[in-house]
């Protein structure tokens, strides 16, 4: 059953994207996405990083226009990938945010680059 | 921009917590559906600050349907061998409570022959959607009644 899973950011790249092909031949691209948290008065606060999955066409977009710093408008759902850690067969999930609409909306600004603390 | 709307139930009962400042926050699990079916349904924080904290906190429960909407915070916590782990916040503007029992309602007695034609006037209004029942304490008077 469909539920409401909406998210909308809008941030910058934190690195160029990184493209994949899955077995299916569908491009997979994976990118972070720094969004600026609204500052009040004389607060310096970090940005939220998140990790960006997206899929086919808009993968493809998505590698061929993206670069580190430009500025993208994302909308998609929140997900989970899910995996057992190597050495501690510890389960881990990390947070992800399944793109399925892309808005090219600026180049990197000079001197703005965001960088990715990974 | 940052902003969610996801909907779930309540995996907890809220709790109320009072800073050093006084300020309130209302914190509470919220599970979803995982993208796969095969996988099991996660959970994510959502918090609420402030006087909405206190109003919202005795009004809702665990297991409770709601709708969420807010945005996402990331933060970042050491794991217990020394590695950071990543999860996600929702940091909450607003609940929807969603009618309890969401299953569709009995479907209403047969009307007497008396009654057909005011049954017929009713029925050439738009029907009510399924999700705007839930969601009528937001905008009550959206709906003009002719």
């Amino acid at each position: 059953m469909a539920q409401l899973n909406s998210v909308q950011l809008v941030g910058r790249a934190g690195r160029d994207p990184q493209m994949r092909t899955l077995e299916s031949g569908t491009a997979l691209c994976t990118l972070t996405l720094a969004v600026n948290r609204i500052r009040r008065r004389g607060e310096e606060t970090p940005p939220d990083w998140f990790d960006l999955e997206l899929r086919g066409r808009t993968a493809e977009i998505a590698g061929e226009y993206v670069r580190k710093g430009a500025l993208i408008g994302v909308s998609g759902a929140l997900v989970y990938s899910r995996w057992l850690d190597r050495t501690s067969r510890e389960p881990r999930e990390r947070p992800l945010i399944r793109v399925d609409r892309l808005e090219l909306l600026g180049r990197a600004a000079a001197g703005d680059a965001a960088v990715d603390p990974d | 921009m940052n902003n969610i709307l996801l909907q779930g139930s309540l995996h907890s009962e809220p709790e109320l917590r009072y800073a050093q400042d006084g300020t309130a926050r209302l914190s509470v699990l919220l599970v979803f559906p995982a993208a796969r079916t095969d996988e099991p349904d996660p959970t994510i924080r959502v918090v609420l600050f402030g006087t909405d904290a206190q109003q919202w906190h005795g009004q809702l429960k665990q297991g409770d349907p709601v709708i969420v909407e807010g945005r996402l915070q990331v933060e970042s916590r050491p794991r217990p061998d020394g590695s950071r782990e990543r999860t996600i916040e929702l940091i909450a503007r607003q609940f929807y409570p969603l009618a309890a029992g969401a299953a569709p309602e009995p479907a209403p007695p047969a009307p007497l022959p008396s009654a057909r034609a005011a049954a017929d006037r009713l029925r050439r209004r738009p029907p009510a959607t399924a999700t705007s029942r839930p969601l009528a304490v937001v905008g009550a008077d959206d709906d003009i009644p002719f």
